[in-house]
């Protein structure tokens, strides 16, 4: 989902409104004589007889707090964009416009990649375009078959990687560069839902262990909007 | 309304006594408390000081300050005064805050309209991947509600001060709040609500049914998810064309190198003539 910024307006109108109907705040219009004594101050609610306040420091722990803005609920933060990939096409890779499935996890908490010739998005992270990197991966090779990815790994920055979306619109992106880990150390990189939109395609890499049926390694192609 | 400050005063006591009590002593792997101060009271902006001085000015309804940096320091002499007065609304003494866990503490009415504190410590469970926690929180001046989500009941008979919640798949929910029991009249709502991976997602209703201000706050803890633990794309080896050589393209190299040798050998013979 796209975040959009809070609207300061709408929540500072309704305080004002707020306030304006309960008559309070801001206020200063007590008389010495309505002011309360110190053991019988007003209620929140009674602004209106509050007593003008006294100049007072500034404690040094004012500079500690960090305002986090307005809580006030704003229907436009509870959009969920419905926008996903449908489809990947690296003209480098001559992969033609493969296609892409929304993908969750397995029952070994793995991420469910689909057959050779698919691409899987982890549906749980960010959409393309989103803050954040979205993760598509697919396989090098499977059952005997090559995958969509069999040769990631020779991508080079500034190869270009086409992203469809079922809103009928393209997504372009260039990759900016080629990363390798042991496949039980994903870089929480990979997991990221924060800062500039970004691409990651993962397969694996490194040796393939026949015993295992498994390579020895994850290799991710990094991209940004071109 | 001394009896409002009263039991501002009695609350605030009981909010420090709290804190006191789950206090624990900070240990190596703890990062500190995450402690955020929401101001759910519609319509009055207030001052917080400490000793005297000013902490923090013109604190208005929906705010949200984070106070995350005094965790486990002790605020002497906390008052809260109606903003630009010197009308002191909760004399809260000294109030020691946690240094561990994850609060929220809320300025808001009473089931009988009258300002409170309260002290909510929130859920930091993992998540599993594909839902994210929603949690609502009755602050309002109302009496117990149903919370209903798409239209069916959610949470029921939350009394203010008390808390519903559940994690659920993600997506939109409708959620409407209404009186315990019934599904009308609707007093909040319906509004959508997403719910994200991996994201609690608080919700306070919050002042007066009787002044019909009734409303909704939210607050979001991300980075509660579960993501794959690992990404497994390969079961078979490929084919080999590793070198840009295709099976097919190694077949008729291995008749030509097998062709070049019988050839190499026919030389040879040819030279040993």
């Amino acid at each position: 989902m796209i975040r959009v910024p809070r609207s300061r307006a709408a929540s500072t109108l309704l305080t004002a409104v707020l306030i304006g109907a309960c008559g309070t705040g801001g206020e200063r219009t007590g008389t010495p004589e309505a002011q309360p004594t110190t053991t019988g101050a007003p209620a929140l609610d009674a602004g209106a007889s509050g007593a003008p306040a006294t100049d007072r420091a500034r404690s040094p722990l004012a500079d500690q707090l960090v305002d986090l803005g307005s809580a006030v609920y704003d229907p436009s933060e509870h959009v969920v964009d419905a926008v996903a990939p449908t489809g990947l096409r690296i003209d480098a890779l001559d992969t033609g416009m493969a296609p892409v499935l929304p993908v969750g996890i397995d029952d070994r908490g793995e991420l469910a990649v689909p057959g050779a010739r698919d691409v899987g998005w982890y549906r749980y992270g960010p959409r393309p375009g989103e803050p954040g990197v979205t993760v598509l991966a697919a396989h090098i090779a499977f059952d005997g078959v090559d995958g969509v990815f069999r040769h990631l790994d020779d991508l080079t920055p500034g190869d270009e990687v086409v992203v469809a979306l079922s809103d009928g619109t393209e997504q372009r992106y260039r990759v900016t560069g080629l990363t390798q880990n042991p496949k039980e150390a994903l870089p929480p990189e990979l997991w990221v839902r924060e800062g500039d939109p970004r691409l990651a395609l993962v397969t694996c890499g490194g040796t393939f262990d026949a015993a295992r049926r498994s390579y020895t390694d994850n290799v991710i192609a990094w991209a940004e909007p071109a | 309304m001394p009896r409002t400050l009263t039991r501002l005063a009695a609350a605030a006591a009981l909010t420090a006594a709290a804190w006191a009590g789950t206090a624990s002593p900070v240990s190596a792997q703890d990062a500190g408390a995450r402690i955020h101060l929401l101001h759910g009271i519609p319509g009055v902006a207030v001052d917080v000081e400490a000793g005297g001085e000013a902490v923090l000015e013109g604190f208005e309804f929906g705010d949200t300050q984070d106070l995350s940096a005094f965790a486990g320091q002790t605020l002497a002499g906390l008052q809260v005064k109606v903003a630009g007065t010197d009308d002191v609304a909760i004399d809260a003494g000294d109030v020691t805050l946690p240094d561990s866990g994850n609060h929220t503490v809320v300025a808001h009415l009473d089931a009988a309209g009258d300002p409170a504190l309260a002290v909510f410590t929130n859920d930091t469970a993992a998540i599993a991947a594909g839902q994210g926690r929603l949690t609502v929180r009755h602050a309002a001046a109302a009496p117990a509600v149903d919370v209903l989500a798409n239209g069916s009941p959610a949470f029921s008979n939350v009394e203010n001060g008390a808390e519903g919640a559940a994690d659920l798949p993600v997506g939109t929910i409708s959620a409407s709040v209404v009186p315990t029991g019934e599904t009308e009249p609707v007093v909040i709502g319906p509004a959508d609500l997403a719910i994200e991976d991996g994201t609690s997602l608080i919700v306070y209703a919050v002042g007066s049914l009787e002044d019909e201000s009734l409303t909704v706050l939210t607050e979001t803890i991300t980075g509660l998810g579960t993501t794959p633990a690992a990404i497994q794309t390969g079961n078979s080896p490929v084919s080999d064309e590793a070198n840009g050589l295709s099976a097919a393209t190694l077949a008729a190299m291995a008749v030509l190198l097998g062709a070049g040798a019988l050839g190499v050998g026919r030389l040879a013979a040819v030279r040993t003539r």
